[in-house]
């Protein structure tokens, strides 16, 4: 499982590099939210698997629903003239810190579980 | 589901996120700018145009420089050269305005107008004046026109068009109502200039002045009548 995100997420960043996509500025605010969501459900999908609860589905709709909600969030802030994206960027990255803890712990325990043992 | 499944689906998905991350951070660098399909033609016609510019030029610099050499060949005849200054003679007298011309171009039909004035209303309104008259050379000469003359005045750089109470003063002299104004130059690109819907054509017959504007394949402009003398100007060496 991990080998398969790090090898994702490495693949898809030399695509992305070599590929010349580009689309207008004013978008890439929404698209940076949207990403922030999308990357808190990949470590969200880690933990979970860590945990031995990771579910498919789960992982999926979390990853489409969440980035589009944040982009939406960010461009409804935008229209209201309130900062909306706020709530993603606080949510979504706490969520992140929060699920990077809970994994250092559980590698760590197995760790130290594994030296003691 | 078994595990293969989620391992293929975790890894799809964390391949869309790095290409997604990859490409936001390349955009969000200036060297990879958007450009939208409009902003594209119109460098790409700006660009067409200043290539012409340049090949013109260049042609231009060739000629130039075909003639210099005809110059310092020593074996052209001095009957030659003062044709060649012959020829370039009356190339400046065409140019200056001192020869009569013929061409195709347009007459305009300028006059005061005959409505009925408003209790409030100014005649001023539609009387033809000096304004409108160098506006409407204006844009003849913004629209391409070579040789320009108004009622048998040529129009030449030192052209005035003065207010004289009832009358307007060209070269000197005195003109009455109404202005024929001939334009030698591209017919529909000098009728259209003239008959645009907002220019100023348009806008002295909103006013109620008489204005009409016909095509020919040959309108006559005049030469220039007066003579030109100098009095302050004289030439000076350009420093390079």
């Amino acid at each position: 499982m991990f080998v398969a995100i790090v090898a994702g997420l490495a693949g898809g960043i030399v695509l992305g590099l070599v590929l010349d996509v580009a689309y207008p500025v004013a978008l890439s605010f929404y698209i940076t939210v949207g990403l922030l969501a999308a990357l808190d459900s990949v470590v969200g999908a880690l933990r979970s698997h860590m945990e031995g609860k990771y579910n498919t589905l789960i992982f999926v709709s979390g990853f489409i629903c969440n980035a589009a909600l944040a982009a939406l969030l960010a461009w409804l802030g935008d229209k209201l003239g309130v900062p909306l994206y706020y709530a993603a960027i606080i949510v979504f990255g706490g969520r992140l810190f929060n699920n990077f803890a809970a994994i250092r712990r559980m590698v760590i325990e197995k760790h130290i579980n594994k030296k003691s043992e | 589901m078994n595990s293969k499944a989620k391992v293929i689906g975790i890894f799809i998905f964390c391949f869309v996120l790095g290409t997604c991350l990859a490409v936001q951070t390349k955009n969000t660098d200036s060297e990879h700018a958007f450009v939208s399909a409009k902003v594209l033609a119109d460098n790409e016609v700006s660009m067409a145009a200043e290539k012409e510019e340049i090949a013109r030029i260049q042609e231009l610099i060739n000629e130039t420089q075909h003639t210099l050499s005809l110059y310092e060949d020593e074996r052209i005849s001095q009957s030659e050269i003062i044709e060649q200054v012959e020829a370039n003679y009356n190339d400046t007298k065409l140019l200056a305005g001192f020869t009569q011309v013929q061409g195709p171009g347009i007459t305009i039909f300028l006059d005061d107008g005959v409505r009925d004035l408003y209790e409030w209303e100014n005649a001023n309104d539609i009387i033809v004046h000096d304004l409108d008259i160098m506006i409407i050379i204006n844009e003849l000469i913004k629209s391409g026109a070579e040789a320009i003359s108004i009622n048998g005045e040529r129009y030449i750089p030192s052209t005035e068009v003065s207010c004289s109470g009832h009358t307007v003063k060209i070269n000197g002299r005195t003109h009455a109502r109404p202005f024929y104004i001939n334009a030698v130059g591209d017919p529909s690109m000098l009728h259209s200039a003239m008959t645009i819907p907002g220019g100023y054509g348009s806008l002295l017959l909103q006013y109620g002045l008489i204005f009409n504007v016909e095509k020919f394949d040959s309108v006559i402009v005049p030469a220039y009548k007066g003579s030109l003398t100098i009095n302050y100007m004289m030439t000076k060496e350009e420093v390079q």
